[in-house]
């Protein structure tokens, strides 16, 4: 009988319980929890009175701390129980979770949890082949020698890795460091090597990425969601807002997921796109609103730039990609293509769906649009500029913007924490090694590929920050072979500095590569790395006070509660300890909190993210910026904050029609404050859209990629956790039984996924494969459908060990190097049966109330 | 399905509220153990003093079951609903014939609405949740298929004796409850 862990009871939190509130760890939706600590011994009682739930036992509905939200911690000989509960009060999440969000105290720092040994726990350096643990001054002072000497001709011999969104006090410490401090373009973000934005199309024609209230979900009349699943990953915005709403929903995916099967049950459409073929899809919807005369043309005139010269002068990106309303209407009408009938070829969809996506989006016979745009990473992951650009274009085209229940917005991933601490946009001018030429523009540095720049040589030492690029990047088997090479040269023999930064000169001078990795749980870059940093799990509430925002760019209040690793540090404070040692005199920060308080004071305008408002009420009120936060809960403040009547106000979605919200800024973020249409021309992406589909003749399928409900990202603590990780013991490959069935291929059976050539467009193609368990589903029991279609695999995109990007190809937009992480083929044969033929759940997954 | 303003979603979520919350007040008959009928392992920690030991009741006749078959029953407080039903297949803890009879808490462990209602035994699922939809594996202990549902559906210990089906015991957490034993009266065993 399958049991839970600690499922026996779970003790209640007495009255006077410490409370301290914070977000859930996870994903971008940001629920609140309140986390109640107390020491083992004691225990309230069930009446409400006795206990700091405010919860009468048997709890009712929504008021359960279920097993999985408890945990016993220990701190100087002392073990506290730990309750982390959905806050019942908090405006995102009303007390609701996900599997995800309801079972993190199950990896908080504890011995009774099963990721408890593998913690990254003290500095150490590879001596002799083998990771060896040495003190902190040692690690920090090779990290900041070797730094020197990879940076001694020109700064570009040091390059940085680091996650977007843990806080906005590591990410401005850490992009200080090697902006300001280093010097050094070569910086990529945890999903994508370089310094780019991930909508480009969105962002560049003046929108924002996050711009709408979660409200607008409940209030739209039609919702359009393409290459993302709510249902699947932001659970409670699905459960809170687009459930409880009564938007017709118009799914696009090229599988039929919950949610597609949720629209159709519930009066919307469900249109099943032939892999990586949104751009045509998107255009043929607004050629036919342009054709029925469905535009908003009043918004048009009033919002867009119709003025060539002016949207040339905007940048070098709109110069090459910026359209007049005339230019992208001509394109739509002049390229038969996006006709709804030979768009159907292209995409797989009817002509009849087209045309009736395009009615409930342009709601004809409403004088403004209620439709809100949703999209996240099939979209972004694929050909980024165009399938984002379409996006944006249809939302301008309708005037879907900037009113309750309209509006584009990402649905996103992890939630936001980005905090420029340099001159990142001066640094890439100067220095980028990386340039675009295209149809009117000419050798414009951009940012620079970071990946690219480890495998050619002009990275010496890579410095890694709270990811696995080896296993997260595009084309990773080709990338670890590289990097192995690259990091196999001579090796330190004693943990003395000077004879380790004699071997790792040695190394470099030979064309090798000195790789820091700072992270809280080994991992396939760890395998690689010299230097190894443990840091402190700030988002499971560790050691300082940290502040993000989540989608609807709520800023909050993260508070510490427990220690974690006593050896181990804070990101921010090794960046601060490394930039000192490099010569920085304003890396001194005392605290988390001195730092935020800096960072509010002087640094409070970081685009559009405007917090000057919590200093100029601190000062107000004699507090600081941090306490200023505190005091704003669990609900914060949806930026940019500005002070009104003394009091901190927020600004529920971006682009309204007074412009209001952006101080100093107009309605759109451009110069002219107006936004700008985006060419998004097929022609641009369709060689390589040949080159990348996979040859049915010789068994190849696509095989794309993408979360799974309960697992997050690299699983870096769900692999580690036994009550997520049984309902996938491994990685698996959703296969349509024909499919299945051609290749001799059962539910249960390990099968191979190879790719023989990688696209790679740099260098030479190399060979790709992973392993996972095939999960076919009776066609019986797919009473909804079955998710995948015939032609198309899925698996799980970071499955530690089976690992999708083994596969990805390597193709980035030349404009905007980010990879189509999405677009990859493989042939997949059977291994033999994996011990999961009997134990995993093979029921689809995509079955919505009817 | 949805009305245009979204009122159904709001009060089919309300209606589907399970009633862990109504705590019994009776004062019946529940006694203590024998040596045999002792708690497994599983059940209840010592630590929780008045905590004694799972009731055992009858709950079915194997006879009486067909496949698809659902029985609804109160285990083992008075209130906590649970439900028995016969799947087509072998089951983790399923006793009878194929092993194919189970049974769970009616409360989904995401925030407390009734399953009972969702069970589709010949597929042997529970699910959608009325609330938000998860959907658990009734023949793999209730393991959650797809959902929010923070641990699997509680399952009861079943056994059978001369053709009758008992119920005995529970592993996981009920919703709603610290123990499962706890604020509330055990539900009659027969005879006592
Ligand atoms: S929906 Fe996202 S933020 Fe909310 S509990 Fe789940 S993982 Fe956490
Ligand atoms: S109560 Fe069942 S899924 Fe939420």
């Amino acid at each position: 009988m399958a049991d839970n862990p600690n499922t026996n009871e779970v003790p209640i939190p007495p009255a006077d319980a410490e409370r301290s509130s914070r977000s859930c760890r996870y994903c971008i939706v940001g629920c609140s929890y309140e986390v109640f600590k107390w020491p083992v011994g004691e225990e309230g009682g069930p009446d409400a009175a006795d206990n700091a739930l405010d919860v009468d036992y048997p709890a009712g509905y929504g008021d359960w701390p279920s097993p999985n939200m408890h945990q016993i911690i220990e701190e100087n000989g002392q073990e506290y129980h730990v309750i982390f509960r959905p806050n019942p009060d908090a405006e995102v999440n009303n007390g609701s979770h996900s599997v995800r969000g309801g079972t993190q105290a199950q990896s908080l720092y504890s011995k009774h949890n099963e990721d408890y040994d593998d913690r990254l726990k003290q500095p150490q350096i590879r001596i002799g082949g083998s990771l060896t643990p040495v003190d902190w001054d040692t690690a920090l002072e090779v990290v900041a020698r070797v730094t020197e000497y990879a940076t001694r001709d020109e700064p570009n011999g040091y390059g940085m890795k680091m996650y977007a969104y843990q806080f906005v006090e590591n990410t401005f410490a850490g992009s200080k460091l090697i902006f300001d401090v280093i010097g050094s373009p070569n910086f990529g973000f945890h999903n994508r090597p370089a310094y780019t934005p991930e909508s480009p199309g969105v962002e560049h024609s003046g929108l924002y990425d996050w711009s709408t209230s979660y409200e607008d979900a409940a209030k739209a009349e039609t919702m359009v969601i393409a290459g993302g699943d709510p249902y699947e990953n932001q659970d409670v915005y699905f459960h809170e807002y687009v459930d409880a709403g009564s938007a017709d929903i118009i799914q696009i995916n090229p599988r039929r997921t919950f949610t597609a099967n949720y629209a159709e049950n519930n009066d919307g459409l469900f249109l099943q796109i032939n892999e990586a073929t949104d751009p045509v899809l998107l255009n043929a919807i607004a050629r036919h609103i342009v054709d029925q005369g469905w535009h908003d043309q009043a918004f048009v005139d009033e919002w867009v730039m119709d003025d060539r010269d002016a949207i040339d002068e905007e940048g070098w990106y709109q110069e090459e990609f910026g359209m007049t309303p005339d230019e992208y209407i001509d394109l739509l009408q002049s390229d038969d293509r996006y006709a709804p009938e030979n768009a159907a070829e292209i995409t797989g969809i009817d002509a009849t769906d087209i045309r009736d996506a395009a009615e409930r989006i342009a709601q004809p016979d409403s004088d403004q649009t209620q439709t809100l745009f949703t999209y996240e990473k099939g979209l972004i992951w694929g050909w980024s500029h165009e399938n984002t650009a379409a996006m944006a274009n249809l939302a301008l085209l309708t005037g879907s913007v900037g009113h309750e229940g309209t509006g584009i917005t990402r649905l996103g991933g992890h939630q936001e924490g980005w905090w420029e601490g340099g001159p990142g946009g001066e640094v890439i001018a100067e220095h980028s090694t990386q340039s675009f030429t295209g149809e009117h523009v000419e050798d414009v540095p951009i940012p620079p590929n970071t990946i690219e720049r480890v495998r050619n040589g002009e990275i010496d030492h890579w410095h890694v920050i709270g990811n696995d690029p080896l296993r997260h990047e595009h084309d990773t088997q080709s990338l670890r072979n590289r990097v192995r090479e690259r990091t196999s040269g001579s090796q330190p023999q004693t943990a003395d500095v000077g004879d380790i930064m004699a071997a790792f000169r040695e190394r470099i001078d030979d064309g090798g590569m000195v790789v820091t990795h700072q992270e809280i749980y080994p991992n396939s870059t760890t395998e690689y790395a010299d230097i190894v940093l443990p840091a402190k799990a700030v988002e499971a509430g560790e050691d300082s006070n940290h502040h993000r925002w989540n989608g609807e760019r709520r800023f909050r209040h993260y508070a510490s509660f427990m220690q974690g690793p006593p050896n181990a540090r804070p990101d921010w404070e090794i960046f601060a300890d490394i930039g000192r040692r490099l010569g920085a005199n304003d890396m001194d920060w005392e605290s988390s909190d001195d730092l935020f308080d800096h960072l509010a004071a002087e640094h409070g305008d970081s685009y559009p993210y405007h917090i000057e408002a919590l200093d100029e009420k601190a000062q107000q009120d004699g507090t600081t910026p941090t306490e200023v936060m505190r005091d704003l809960d669990a609900d914060g403040v949806r930026l940019p904050a500005r002070l009104e009547d003394g009091e901190i106000e927020g600004t529920p979605r971006l682009h309204t029609p007074d412009g209001e919200e952006m101080p100093g800024d107009g309605r759109f973020f451009t110069d002219s404050g107006k936004a700008i249409f985006m060419r998004v021309d097929w022609d641009r992406v369709a060689d390589v859209y040949e080159q990348l589909t996979p040859d049915c003749e010789a068994g190849e399928l696509w095989v794309t990629n993408g979360r799974l409900n309960r697992l997050w990202q690299n699983m870096y603590t769900h692999q580690r956790l036994e009550y997520i990780s049984k309902r996938y013991e491994q990685n698996v490959l959703q296969l349509h039984p024909n499919d299945a069935a051609e290749r001799d291929i059962e539910a249960g059976d390990l099968v191979e996924v190879i790719n023989d050539d990688v696209y790679n467009q740099y260098s030479e193609n190399e060979q790709g494969s992973f392993t996972a368990v095939a999960y076919v589903v009776d066609d019986e029991d797919a009473v909804q459908g079955q998710t995948v279609p015939e032609g198309l695999a899925f698996t799980y995109w970071l499955y530690p060990g089976q690992v999708a990007n083994d596969i990805v190809p390597g193709y980035l937009d030349p404009a905007n190097p980010n990879p189509g992480y999405k677009y990859a083929t493989g042939r997949v044969r059977r291994l033999g049966e994996s011990d999961q033929k009997d134990r995993m759940s093979f029921h689809p997954e995509n079955v919505a109330p009817e | 399905m949805k009305n245009d303003d979204g009122s159904i979603t709001r009060r089919r979520l309300l209606g589907a509220v399970g009633t862990a919350g109504a705590t019994s007040v009776a004062g019946c008959g529940f006694q203590a153990p024998t040596a045999e009928n002792s708690g497994p392992a599983e059940s209840p920690s010592e630590r929780v003093g008045r905590i004694e030991r799972y009731p055992r009741i009858r709950v079915a006749s194997v006879d009486e079951l067909s496949v698809g078959d659902t029985v609804e029953f109160e285990y083992p407080l008075d209130g906590s609903g649970t439900f028995l039903t016969r799947l087509s297949e072998a089951a983790n803890g399923g006793v009878g014939p194929g092993d194919g009879i189970v049974a769970f808490s009616n409360l989904c462990t995401h925030m407390g609405c009734a399953v009972s209602g969702n069970v589709e035994s010949d597929r042997g699922v529970a699910g959608p949740c009325p609330c938000h939809y998860t959907t658990f594996d009734l023949a793999k202990g209730g393991l959650v298929i797809m959902g929010p549902a923070t641990t699997d559906l509680p399952q009861v210990r079943l056994d059978v004796e001369d053709g009758d089906v008992f119920a005995t015991g529970m592993a996981g957490l009920v919703h709603g409850r610290r123990n499962n034993l706890a604020d509330g009266e055990p539900v009659e065993e027969e005879g006592e």
